[in-house]
């Protein structure tokens, strides 16, 4: 700053060549600082990088291992083959596991969407008493983990004769997803402008038909990704599944991996690997291909 | 109070007669008496019959069931293998709820009543027929019906199975009182003072609430931290490769954590483990990873940073790139060096916009039960803790109390306190984010 200032106001005693030399000077200083911040720049990201990359290539490399061991002397495996996967295939249940994990995730992702979307459509829309504390429940009670009650849970499905059952697991995904889920849903809503409704209903369109033909089309984003976060989580639950599971028939994924495959992982590494790898990948490529719609849809909830 | 209160005192009251203000007070003493009658005065003859058989409903619930409900709750039950006292506790817990919706439902009567009556003496009234009146009924209660569904899955889904839980915190239930073969008692605060007070569960409570509070905000601040570092270093006009970075960097958020974890867990294993393996080359060998203390703690956030770093860095790229240009470009020209920049426009920002959703990973953080059960199972083991390790959070430490040890009221009295904390910070936050802030009821 001061170099400019003292720059401008001498400019007119200084000869015309220095003139030029001058900023071509400072444009060289900054290209140097510039490359050294580059190659810093490059070295973090890469270093990064790598250490993401390892588990995920090492995890790779093991599923095709010839070897059942993860006691092997060397880092990375030197003999391949795809044994792993046959053994998986024909000494456990992982395809019956991963039905029951589709099964799960099917009918939690249409359950979360039928207590969500009327919700969050009236939190959005309409206008009423108490709203706002509608509200201020909604979003405290999306911090809580089913962790905390899971003794009720598992009581009171047992009174319902709903232990050991898929409804009884979904009747719980969803109930404990529809805060949060209503939350980011009416965040959506918010953005879809009032006056495209109300122009509708000049026109002479019902409210009902606003919703069905307006509202609901331009909140499809938001919609999918709700049956994804539902479609996703028995992919990843473990802990409720555990208490409320526990016929090895129904298991799903998370809890087959955990309860038969990981927990004998020392005599047959290779073969978790390859249950790891089979398991993730469904999650993983519809998460990549998304992830611009989840992002957005994850921060205009709290926007 | 004054809320309250204000909201007690009838709207429109001003420049309504005594002698209607008395009439109305009469009409609504009728309708205490008898929910509906007031109305059925006023020859609202159908709505009064209805409210009629809301309450002849509920006293003939309360007759058959709901009293019992209610009695058998107080006691818990007498007689073993006969009373179940958990189906008791869960039948009156329902009994006091439709307790208290039918004292909500006869104050509401009773004060519409009044209105009712205040309204239809109004000279400008004009009366409507049945089916305008029902129609208008039902339009001022669409948003309760839209509300619905989410409601009722709120309140049979996570506020049913929370009081339930309080209830039983307030028990002696655990492993050697097991319904139906024991009946359970009221212990009062019992419960409470062991975990709080009480020798070794309140020494093991207060060690466990301390590294749970080092968990909670080491395992937001660093991947959060590394996320905007990373995003930063991104935003770099001459790098190259970006594309490739950027999608590397979100293979861990889109890998369903419980898998990456497992695996993870399994790299940090002490002998042949590939974090051992590779340290081994650079002459460092047998680090025992989950087994000491600290090196399982620090394991414990070197893996919340793996699992963790990729949302809040694809936010902060989302937010640095939609940073108006013009306010930059402004600063370059007033001659700002770029470092000057960052710390004073783009930080600034970015802290804004990312500190709503930093909060909420918070509570996550608090609440992260996979990431401690699946790498250290919370271990390793503190002879000094009543059932517990160096590594537990109190959510796992509530799992293992529940699942392992069968001490289901100690678990349910130690939900009861996560409880408290998460309402309170919570509360205490949300009401300051702007999401709150801005959505008044326009």
């Amino acid at each position: 700053m001061t170099n400019e200032t003292v720059l401008n106001n001498t400019v007119s005693e200084i000869p015309v060549a220095a003139q030029k030399e001058a900023p071509q000077k400072r444009q060289h200083k900054q290209s140097v600082t510039d490359i050294i911040k580059l190659i810093v720049t490059y070295l973090v990201l890469t270093i990064v990088a790598v250490i993401v990359l390892l588990p995920i290539i090492y995890i790779v490399l093991m599923a095709f291992n010839a070897e059942k061991s993860l006691y092997i002397d060397t880092v990375f495996p030197t003999k391949y083959s795809f044994d792993a996967f046959v053994r998986l295939f024909e000494n456990t249940d992982f395809l019956v596991w991963y039905g029951n994990t589709l099964l799960v995730g099917a009918m939690n992702a249409i359950g979360t969407l039928i207590l969500v979307l009327p919700t969050s459509y009236a939190l959005s829309r309409l206008r009423f008493k108490g709203r706002k504390y509608y509200l201020m429940v909604f979003l405290i009670l999306q911090m809580f983990p089913g962790t905390m009650a899971m003794v009720a849970y598992y009581v009171l499905l047992n009174m319902l004769g709903l232990l050991d059952t898929y409804f009884g697991l979904v009747v719980i995904f969803s109930c404990t997803a529809v805060p949060g889920s209503t939350f980011m849903m009416k965040g959506f809503f918010d953005t879809i402008p009032h006056s495209l409704e109300e122009a509708a209903m000049l026109d002479g369109a019902s409210r009902f038909q606003c919703v069905t033909k307006i509202v609901m089309p331009l909140a499809k984003p938001m919609i999918g990704l709700i049956c994804l976060f539902g479609f996703g989580a028995p992919f990843g639950d473990y802990m409720l599944s555990k208490i409320l599971i526990t016929d090895p028939g129904k298991y799903t994924l998370a809890l087959g991996i955990y309860q038969s495959i990981f927990s004998q992982s020392s005599t047959d590494y290779a073969m978790f690997a390859a249950a790891a790898i089979l398991s993730s990948l469904p999650m993983t490529v519809i998460y990549m291909f998304l992830q611009k719609v989840i992002i957005n849809g994850l921060s205009g909830a709290t926007k | 109070m004054t809320k309250l209160l204000s909201r007690i005192r009838f709207d429109n009251d001003d420049g309504v007669s005594p002698e209607r203000k008395k009439k109305g007070a009469l009409m609504a003493l009728a309708s205490a008496l008898v929910a509906g009658l007031g109305y059925v005065l006023q020859k609202s003859f159908v709505r009064g019959f209805c409210y009629m058989a809301v309450e002849i409903a509920f006293i003939l619930l309360f007759v058959f069931w709901g009293g019992e409900a209610i009695d058998g709750f107080a006691t818990l039950g007498i007689v073993p293998m006969q009373d179940h006292s958990l189906i008791m506790m869960v039948y009156g817990i329902l009994a006091l709820i439709i307790l208290g919706a039918f004292v909500c439902f006869w104050v509401a009567n009773i004060v519409g009543t009044y209105r009712y009556h205040i309204r239809i003496t109004d000279e400008r009234y004009e009366p409507k027929t049945g089916r305008e009146a029902f129609s208008e009924w039902l339009h001022d209660k669409t948003a309760l019906l839209f509300l619905s569904p989410g409601l009722i899955a709120v309140a049979a889904g996570i506020l049913l199975p929370l009081v339930f839980s309080i209830c039983i915190a307030f028990t002696d239930y655990d492993a050697s009182h097991q319904p139906p073969a024991h009946v359970l008692n009221w212990v009062g605060m019992q419960n409470f003072k062991d975990l709080l007070v009480l020798g070794q569960y309140s020494k093991t409570f207060f060690g466990i609430l301390g590294w749970t509070l080092i968990w909670t905000v080491c395992s937001s601040v660093c991947p959060y931290a590394l996320g905007i570092l990373l995003a930063v270093l991104l935003n770099n006009p001459k790098l190259r490769g970006r594309k490739i970075y950027k999608l590397i960097y979100i293979l861990p958020w889109a890998i369903p954590a419980y898998i990456s974890l497992l695996v993870l867990q399994s790299m940090f294993d002490t002998g042949y483990g590939l974090i051992n393996q590779i340290l081994g080359l650079f002459g460092i060998s047998n680090v025992p990873w989950l087994t000491q203390k600290w090196s399982a703690r620090f394991a414990l956030i070197l893996v919340s940073v793996w699992t963790g770093f990729s949302f809040p860095m694809m936010l902060s790229e989302n937010i640095i790139k939609n940073i108006d240009k013009e306010i930059i470009e402004a600063a370059r020209l007033d001659g700002a060096s770029s470092s000057r920049i960052f710390f004073s426009i783009t930080l600034p920002l970015l802290m804004f916009s990312i500190s709503p959703i930093f909060i909420m990973n918070l509570a996550g953080a608090f609440n992260n039960f996979n990431t401690i059960y699946l790498i250290t199972g919370g271990g390793p083991l503190n002879i000094n803790y009543q059932g517990a390790g160096d590594t537990d959070i109190l959510i796992t430490w509530l799992f293992k109390m529940t699942i392992t040890n069968n001490k289901y009221n100690y678990g349910a009295a130690l939900s009861l306190i996560l409880f408290i904390l998460i309402a309170i910070f919570s509360i205490f936050n949300l009401r300051k984010t702007r999401a709150f802030k801005e959505d008044t009821l326009s």
